[in-house]
C-alpha cells in the first residue's frame, strides 16, 4: 500500500499538477485580494536597516 | 521605487529580464547584458530621490578606491594599522548614516541597501587581508558584485569568491532551464509569503488588534506572536524575491532562511534566521575576535572567549539595526540566550540532565519558539512605545 502511494506521489504528471495548481492558487489569490490595482502590501521591515 | 513593492515593478523586471532568460534558454552568456539591466533597474529604484542616487554613486567610489588601493597595498604589505583603518573607512559611510539622523533633518549619506553594500565592502577588504583574494578585481566584476541589484535593498550578502565563481562558470541551456524553473518558484513563494500572508496578517490581525483584544495584556500577547510571524512572512518573502530573480539572472544568492522557526535552540536558531546576515557576523566579527583574543593569549578559557565572542556579536548586531533602545536590548537579549544556551549545552554535556529524543525535540522546538517570539516583541519596539 505504502509502496503503492510513494509511487503515486511521485509521479511526474501528479507533481506537475501540484505545481500547476499552487502557482494558481496564488495568482487567483492575488487577484481577489489586489483585483487589477498596484500591490500596496506595504514595504519591506528590513529595507529601513 | 521600492524593489518588489509593487506589481509594476514586477512587470519591468519581466520586461528588463526577457532577453536573460532568452538568452540563458540557448545556452548562451548574458552576464555583459546583466549588467546593462542592473545600471537600468538601478535607475528605476533610486530615481524616486536624487539624493539618495548621488549618496550610493559616491558611496560605491569610496568603496572601489579602498578595496583597489587595499589590495593593491597588501600585496607588496600586511600591516595591521592600516588593515584596521581600511576597515574602519569602509564602515565609516554606514556608521555615519546611522548617527546622522541623530544630529541632521537631512541624512545626505544614506541610501536603500547601504547596510548590506557595506557588509559586501568590508568583506573584501576582510577577504584580501586573510590571502583569500590576491589578484586585483577587475572593475565591472567588483562593481556588479556591489551594485546587484536583485539584492541591493536587504540582501541576502553574497560573498565575492562564490559570486565570481558564477560569472566564470558557463551555463548550458538545459542548466539555466532548472535555474530559471527554481527562480520563478522562489518568486511565486515571495508572492505568497509577502504579499498574500504578511500582508493578510498585517492587514487583517494586526490593525484590528484593539477590536479583537480584550485587555492590554491579551493585545500585547497576541501582538508577540502576529509581528513575529509578520516579520518572517515579510522578511522571507523579500529574500525569495531577491533569490528567485538572482537565480534568473545566473546568479546563485544564498538563502537566507531555513525554516526558523523549528529551531531547537537559540544556536540553531540564529544558523536558520538571516542567515546570510549572521553568517557574516560570525566569520568577521566572532571568529576574528576569538581568533585575535587567542593569538594575544589574554583570555585563555576558550568557554569565556566563547561567551565574549557572543555577547559582542550579538551587540553589535543589535547597534546595526540602529541606535533605538530596542534594538539595543534586543541584541541584549540574544547574547544572554546565547550565554545561557552555551553554559546550558556544557552541563548537560556533563550531566546528560535534558535527553535527545523525538518528544524532547518537539518540547525544544517549541520552547524556543516562544523565546524568540518574545524577542521580536523587543525588536517590535512595542515594548518601549507608550500609548500603543
Amino acid at each position: 500500500m505504502i509502496k503503492r502511494l510513494l509511487v503515486f506521489f511521485t509521479n511526474q504528471k501528479l507533481k506537475w499538477m501540484g505545481r500547476f495548481v499552487y502557482y494558481l492558487l496564488i495568482l487567483l489569490l492575488l487577484f481577489f485580494m489586489y483585483g487589477f490595482n498596484d500591490a500596496s502590501a506595504g514595504s519591506y521591515i528590513y529595507n529601513d536597516f | 521605487m521600492t524593489p518588489y513593492g509593487s506589481f509594476t515593478f514586477f512587470f519591468i523586471l519581466a520586461v528588463l529580464l526577457a532577453p536573460t532568460v532568452i538568452l540563458g534558454l540557448k545556452g548562451k552568456r548574458f552576464h555583459t547584458y546583466n549588467m546593462f539591466v542592473s545600471i537600468i533597474a538601478l535607475g528605476i529604484i533610486f530615481s524616486s530621490s536624487i539624493n539618495q542616487a548621488v549618496a550610493l554613486i559616491v558611496f560605491t567610489i569610496w568603496q572601489v578606491v579602498l578595496i583597489k588601493v587595499y589590495i593593491a597595498y597588501r600585496k607588496k604589505n600586511n600591516g595591521n594599522t592600516i588593515f584596521y583603518f581600511a576597515v574602519i573607512l569602509s564602515i565609516l559611510p554606514l556608521v555615519l548614516s546611522k548617527m546622522l539622523p541623530y544630529f541632521s533633518v537631512v541624512n545626505f549619506v544614506g541610501f536603500l541597501g547601504i547596510s548590506y553594500l557595506t557588509f559586501k565592502g568590508t568583506q573584501l577588504i576582510m577577504e584580501t587581508r586573510d590571502g583569500l583574494i590576491k589578484k586585483d578585481l577587475p572593475l565591472s566584476r567588483l562593481l556588479y558584485y556591489i551594485l546587484f541589484f536583485p539584492t541591493i535593498s536587504s540582501g541576502p550578502i553574497d560573498r565575492y569568491r562564490r559570486f565570481d565563481k558564477d560569472l566564470e562558470v558557463g551555463i548550458s541551456g538545459e542548466q539555466y532551464q532548472l535555474l530559471l524553473y527554481e527562480g520563478l518558484n522562489k518568486i511565486f513563494l515571495g508572492f505568497l509569503y509577502k504579499f498574500i500572508i504578511g500582508y493578510s496578517i498585517n492587514h487583517f490581525f494586526i490593525t484590528n488588534l484593539r477590536f479583537i483584544a480584550h485587555s492590554h495584556f491579551e493585545h500585547q500577547l497576541y501582538y508577540m506572536y502576529a509581528y513575529s510571524l509578520y516579520l518572517f512572512f515579510d522578511f522571507a518573502g523579500y529574500s525569495a524575491f531577491a533569490i528567485g530573480v538572482s537565480y534568473i539572472m545566473g546568479i546563485k544568492s544564498p538563502e537566507n532562511f531555513n525554516k526558523p522557526f523549528l529551531s531547537r535552540n537559540i544556536k540553531d536558531f540564529w544558523n536558520r534566521w538571516h542567515m546570510s546576515l549572521s553568517f557574516w557576523f560570525r566569520d568577521y566579527v566572532y571568529m576574528r575576535f576569538v581568533f585575535w583574543m587567542t593569538k594575544k593569549k589574554w583570555i585563555k578559557n576558550r568557554n569565556l572567549l566563547s561567551n565574549l565572542g557572543y555577547i559582542l556579536l550579538f551587540l553589535l548586531m543589535g547597534i546595526w539595526h540602529g541606535l533605538e533602545v530596542q534594538y539595543i536590548i534586543y541584541g541584549v537579549y540574544h547574547a544572554l540566550l546565547m550565554v545561557a544556551y552555551n553554559s546550558f549545552e556544557r552541563f548537560n554535556k556533563k550531566h546528560k540532565w535534558w535527553p535527545q529524543n523525538k518528544v524532547t525535540h518537539i518540547i525544544a522546538i517549541i520552547i524556543t519558539f516562544h523565546v524568540i517570539c518574545f524577542g521580536f516583541y523587543i525588536f517590535s519596539g512595542q515594548l518601549f512605545h507608550k500609548g500603543v
